[in-house]
């Protein structure tokens, strides 16, 4: 029988479980959480002092690029960031060697995951195509649980099947898509705008009520579409949407038009900062901050939620699966562009971007995200990510905890901004601090509870034993960055900094239920459209 | 029995839609395949019964190859500075394995065989790429450029399944829909299929390239220096809806720069119109052994591991240039002869240095290996995955049983057997 294990005596945070700072033991066994023994006298096998320790549940990040064909080429853009030894990993013990920068190789970004406490992580743009190459590059990103969204924004039999009307057919195929690419959720980027992009080029308006060229149907269309049918599939995390527009300014009542779109279904915006300007016309310097009329709307609308996509200051690379914003980007910075179309279903965008805090743009970005955590009122509509790496890595994770839980440390950064910041954003004036039980929240048990994961982001009895063990500190950016425990599995991952296993983690994916015969002609469809043959798209091996 | 569906990785266009049908565990036929494709499926697997040699003498006839695994274990363990490579037709999965004891043992691997390879990953590094799957040429592409490419001689099916032939609702007359201009310094035979043959001189592809992205600016427009032919090109280009080039191994041959001048063209012609390019590609999984490399490391070729971590010298740790300077101490050659594919001064120290080769072919590298395994046939005797030069991933499919071990097995029982004797 595997060893019954006690984390004796820590601060517990476990707000799914109503518990906010309660000195409490943790029970766990063979890599699930237990109940404490009724009988008092009842000993584990090994007894972890957690006195004087904050202890959470692992940390989930439902938003970050880590796998696929876009995050690899942004490898091979960015060897440029790579080439000083404080770049680079190397092996240990059991674990493989690396790079960081700020596309880390694969086996760097688990152990990096795993010492920041965090234990699940999930891509969120894969084309099908990219689906395969994907899940290599998962099964070489061990210690954590990880998983895909799947792009289904702009694909070609969805869109005929949601302008013909045909609802069910559109269920069918989304959910044989989802099995066939072993992915966990359906992810739009710039519905409609990609495919509008393949066929026109630059700078056409893709609202939300503009026509796709060729499939005549309107982005509105598309993201009803398919947020009904993931609703109707009763998928754990229905519809992951990257709204359209993004970075312009004035997007904002796009986003707005895609909140409202959506018909109170369940729906997640991702990276929300980038699509809440103000200003008018594609002029960058009108640009402002249009959180509040955002943030009031998910106040009042619980079937909505939202990711940051939080801008830090210093060099990353962009990548994402909208071309055409790729395009916009390149316009902008001028640095090396990356572009590439994947046939029937998505584009792709690469390019090194650096967020200046003299940049009145870059500095209002950092300030829209900030604001977004401080104006959602309840933690559990609204998630930390900086859409890793588009607007830092994920190690900014523990800077960004303290922005929140500090406001004289956040009033410092805002003092190092350009003056004209406090006529765009109310940030300053903001005086909203985060306890450590609502970052818990906004760290893992609200995005496990959105990703509708039951053993995840929680530590009650059945629970994962993903349990992340913390010292306290005053600066909290030092207390995030260097976990004192991390476990995985009830497996010991990381103990201040040192990796002590590096145990597979799982790359979860969802297989819903749906009525095959609608799905006689499909491959006949795919055949004629795609380059490769229809048995060869869904993945077999694992 | 019903046939099996299989890759087939003879060429760059990479068809995943050969059947094989089976005969006393060979290949009888490669229903679908062109004649380049059944001359790889009728390639002799090495017969010997054997299924591993050391130095050219069989062992391992009782089906054990502990010998012969031993004897690779000791090569690596006696080198200081081993070099891994070959690895092209490679399966992702071997590549992955082979990738893991290079990190193991401190070695560089590399799957370069000269300075051509390295030019599409370095032209990417200095200025991006503009790209696009081949399904969105087939679909789209109303014009088609290929550069210095004869894909009707070597790419067979590379017009029917991608660049020239398919319709779609954006191209209903496929052919007909299409302007097909070849740009070349000799007449080719894909030449006389084009609408418009465009002969440069030899040695002028940059040059050419220039003028085209020159002819693109209002200055270029107001000029008519430029030869008649480019200024008919640049026009085309400019008014195609979505354009297509296709470039061939010749434009990457001396460095990467012309690429990143053909990468610049399409960022110019983005303004107005949509344009990606797309290699022709080459035989086998060179792609995939750049993408395993670069998500395992970090970096696509060229990685020495030798400190402990890895680190990236194109031209310094890559195959050509190791062998030259003599500063590899033995040798592992996964899936590939490099015999046929290094210079002579390359391969000059090769025979004085213990080597260690992979292959289901019987082959100059594998006659002349320290120890020679014989693995499994990816494709025909194994299954696995390959990746098309645009990216897409494809399965290889095992249509025989046979009892020879993956190459990736292997790789890992020597990776294994070298961990165990470090504790």
């Amino acid at each position: 029988m595997p060893q019954l294990i006690k984390i004796a005596g820590g601060t517990v945070y476990d707000p799914a479980n109503g518990i906010d700072g309660e000195v409490r033991d943790i029970w766990f066994r063979g890599g699930t959480i237990v109940e404490p023994p009724g009988d008092q006298s009842a000993k584990p096998d090994r007894t972890i002092d957690g006195s004087g320790l904050v202890v959470m549940p692992g940390g989930v990040d439902m938003h970050c690029h880590i796998a696929g064909p876009k995050v690899n080429v942004a490898r091979k853009l960015r060897c440029d960031e790579r080439r000083s030894p404080e770049a680079v990993l190397a092996r240990g013990r059991g674990t493989r060697s690396g790079s960081l920068g700020s596309v880390p190789s694969t086996f760097a970004t688990a152990y990096k995951y795993a010492g920041l406490g965090y234990t699940a992580a999930f891509d969120a743009a894969v084309p099908p195509l990219g689906a395969r190459q994907a899940h290599q590059e998962l099964a070489d990103t061990p210690s954590i649980d990880k998983g895909f969204y799947v792009l289904v924004g702009n694909n070609h039999y969805l869109m005929e099947q949601i302008a013909k009307g045909e609802p069910q057919q559109v269920e069918a195929y989304l959910a044989w898509l989802l099995t066939s690419t072993k992915a966990y959720a359906p992810k739009l980027v710039n519905p409609g705008g990609v495919e509008t992009w393949k066929q026109r080029g630059a700078g056409h308006s893709t609202g939300l009520d503009d026509q796709v060229p060729h499939f005549r149907i309107t982005p509105r269309q598309i993201i009803g579409g398919i947020t009904r049918a993931a609703n109707a599939l009763g998928l754990p995390h229905p519809a992951h949407i990257h709204c359209n527009q993004l970075g312009m300014p004035g997007n904002w009542r796009t986003t707005l038009e895609t909140m409202q779109a959506v018909e109170g279904q369940r729906a997640h915006l991702t990276h929300i900062q980038f699509h809440s300007y103000g200003g008018g016309d594609g002029e960058e310097a009108t640009l402002d901050s249009q959180v509040a009329p955002l943030a009031d709307y998910i106040n009042s609308h619980p079937n909505l939620s939202v990711d940051v996509g939080q801008v830090m200051f210093g060099n990353t690379t962009s990548m994402t699966g909208d071309g055409p914003l790729g395009y916009y980007l390149r316009n902008i910075y001028g640095d090396r562009w990356y572009s590439a179309d994947t046939e029937c279903e998505a584009g792709c965008g690469v390019m090194p971007i650096e967020y200046k805090n003299k940049n009145l743009v870059h500095a209002l970005q950092w300030a829209i995200g900030l604001e977004w955590y401080l104006q959602v009122d309840n933690p559990w509509q609204v998630v930390m990510s900086t859409d890793h790496p588009n607007g830092g890595s994920f190690l900014a994770y523990p800077e960004i905890i303290r922005l929140l839980m500090d406001r004289t440390y956040r009033r410092d950064i805002i003092a190092t901004c350009p003056a004209g910041l406090r006529q765009r954003t109310e940030l300053a004036d903001m005086d909203r601090e985060y306890t450590l039980g609502e970052i818990a929240i906004i760290t893992r048990a609200g995005p496990a509870r959105l990703l509708g994961l039951a053993s995840k982001g929680h530590l009650g009895p059945g629970a994962d034993a993903d349990i992340t063990v913390y010292t306290p500190s005053d600066n909290q950016a030092e207390m995030f960055e260097l976990p004192r425990l991390v476990f995985k599995g009830g497996e010991l991952l990381v103990e201040q900094g040192e990796i002590r296993t590096a145990v597979v983690g799982q790359t979860l994916h969802v297989a819903p239920h749906y009525d095959t015969d609608r799905l006689v002609d499909l491959p006949d469809w795919f055949n004629e459209r795609y380059s490769i043959h229809f048995e060869n798209f869904a993945i077999a091996e694992t | 029995m019903s046939p099996t569906l299989t890759t087939c990785t003879a060429c760059g266009a990479t068809c995943d839609d050969i059947l094989l049908e089976m005969r006393e565990g060979r290949v009888a036929q490669a229903k679908k395949a062109c004649p380049s494709g059944e001359a790889w499926f009728a390639t002799p697997v090495a017969e010997q019964a054997a299924m591993a040699l050391i130095d050219g003498q069989p062992v391992a006839l009782d089906g054990t190859l502990d010998d012969a695994i031993a004897q690779a274990e000791k090569i690596l363990t006696q080198a200081r500075h081993p070099l891994v490579t070959g690895l092209k037709q490679a399966t992702t999965e071997a590549i992955r394995a082979a990738i893991a004891l290079a990190d193991n043992t401190g070695a560089c691997i590399d799957w370069t065989t000269s300075a051509a390879d390295a030019s599409a990953t370095l032209a990417l590094q200095t200025v991006g790429a503009v790209t696009a799957t081949l399904g969105e040429v087939a679909q789209r592409a109303d014009l088609v450029v290929l550069w210095g490419s004869d894909l009707a001689t070597t790419h067979p099916r590379h017009f029917e399944r991608y660049s020239l032939e398919p319709s779609s609702a954006w191209l209903p007359n496929g052919r007909a829909d299409r302007t097909l201009i070849v740009v070349d310094d000799h007449p080719t035979a894909t030449a006389e299929r084009a609408d418009v043959f465009i002969q440069i001189s030899p040695g002028s592809d940059y040059e050419a390239l220039t003028t085209l992205r020159f002819l693109g600016t209002a200055a270029g427009r107001a000029s008519s220096d430029a030869p008649n032919e480019l200024q008919d090109l640049a026009a085309r280009m400019a008014t195609a809806s979505y354009g297509a080039v296709i470039y061939g191994a010749r434009l990457a041959a001396d460095g990467p720069e012309s690429l990143a001048e053909l990468t610049q063209l399409m960022a110019d012609l983005t303004a107005t119109t949509r344009f990606v390019a797309i290699g022709e590609g080459g035989p086998g999984n060179a792609t995939g052994a750049a993408s395993a490399l670069t998500w395992q490391t970090g970096f696509p070729l060229g990685v020495s591991l030798a400190k402990g971590y890895p680190e990236y010298g194109p031209g310094e740790w890559t195959t050509e240039a190791l062998l030259r300077r003599r500063e590899v101490d033995a040798v592992m050659i996964v899936a590939d002869d490099l015999n046929m594919q290094v210079s002579s001064e390359a391969l000059a120290p090769l025979g004085s240095l213990p080597t260690i080769a992979l292959d289901w072919r019987d082959t100059e590298t594998t006659r002349q290996a320290t120890v020679a395994f014989r693995v499994a046939r990816p494709g025909v005797e194994t299954g696995g995955t390959t990746y098309r030069c645009d990216g897409i991933v494809l399965p290889l499919r095992g249509a025989v049983d046979t009892s020879r071990p993956s190459a990736e097995s292997i790789l890992q029982e020597i990776a294994e057997r070298l961990s165990k004797n470090q504790d």
